[in-house]
């Protein structure tokens, strides 16, 4: 039977995964809803889901892990699927456009994953004693 | 409002660095473009301008360091790094001469190399702070080290 160390560590691992699969795959979803539209009007609504999906899925990471670094893996994660897609192909097609929307989705989901990765790395370490 | 008051200046000092990071840039890019008109390289005027914005960030990190924690210092540098190479990636072309629009593949990869020198030139700065013995924790073992040598041996 494994120990108790070794199946946290496993847990926290596994944890780590899940969020960066969700991060890619929120990433796609939000990535594939740029270009809706209401008639002939825009509807943003990626920008708000890259939003929600980058800070749940950075807290996800550092809460179930307990690792400061953590929460660059799902930023990594959405990171890919934004490079993925905003690659053109040979013949010049591309998933995300440089749209306003495009842009935005760049810059919510940058500043948005930032935040919760900043905040768990200026935590201060617990005290171990000594000094 | 509270947090607001909690933070101002944490967030002013963050939005210094990322003035002085994303001014650096947008000054080494005019100058190189007045110096070097004509020149249909891109790797030289890359690699001064990337010179040029690790080093600010580096020395920030350097100086900073002296009254913070590292962790501190690097929760802040993460900051400066994310919103330093959003703007580095879409304002610096621009300055450069190629223009708003580019794909969005292509600002992603600007800005994966924006941080990535930064991130470089701001761990180089705290770890030079750290290798001078000059920021708090290390000054708080030498204040220790120096306590237990004057102290008196128990008998």
């Amino acid at each position: 039977m494994p120990s108790q160390p070794a199946l946290e560590r496993t847990w926290a691992i596994a944890g780590v995964i899940i969020a960066t699969v969700a991060a890619f795959g929120g990433g796609l979803l939000a990535i594939f809803l740029v270009p809706l539209h209401i008639g002939s009007v825009p509807v943003p609504i990626s920008l708000l889901i890259t939003a929600v999906i980058n800070v749940a899925s950075v807290q996800y990471a550092y809460r179930v892990s307990g690792w400061r670094g953590a929460g660059f893996a799902p930023m990594i994660g959405w990171f890919l699927a934004v490079c993925a897609a905003g690659i053109p192909t040979v013949e010049g097609d591309v998933v995300l456009p440089g749209t306003w929307v495009g842009l935005g989705v760049l810059f919510v989901g940058a500043i948005a994953a930032t935040v919760p990765i900043a905040r768990s790395m200026m935590v201060n370490m617990p005290d171990r004693g000594g000094l | 409002m509270q947090w607001w008051e909690e933070n101002k200046r944490q967030t002013a000092r963050i939005a210094l660095a990322i003035a002085m990071v994303v001014g650096v840039d947008i000054v080494a890019r005019l100058i190189l473009r007045l110096a070097m008109p004509d020149s249909q390289d891109d790797i030289i005027p890359g690699l001064i301008v990337d010179a040029c914005i690790a080093t600010t960030i580096g020395v920030w990190a350097f100086f900073r360091a002296r009254r913070a924690l590292v962790s501190t210092v690097a929760g802040e540098g993460f900051f400066v790094i994310a919103i330093s190479m959003l703007l580095i990636a879409f304002i610096g072309p621009w300055v450069s001469g190629d223009g708003f629009g580019a794909p969005i593949g292509v600002m992603a990869g600007r800005c994966a190399v924006a941080a990535l020198v930064l991130a470089v030139g701001g761990a180089l700065g705290i770890l030079t702070a750290v290798a001078f013995g000059i920021d708090p924790l290390s000054k708080a073992y030498h204040a220790h080290v120096e306590r237990t040598r004057q102290r008196p041996r128990r008998r």
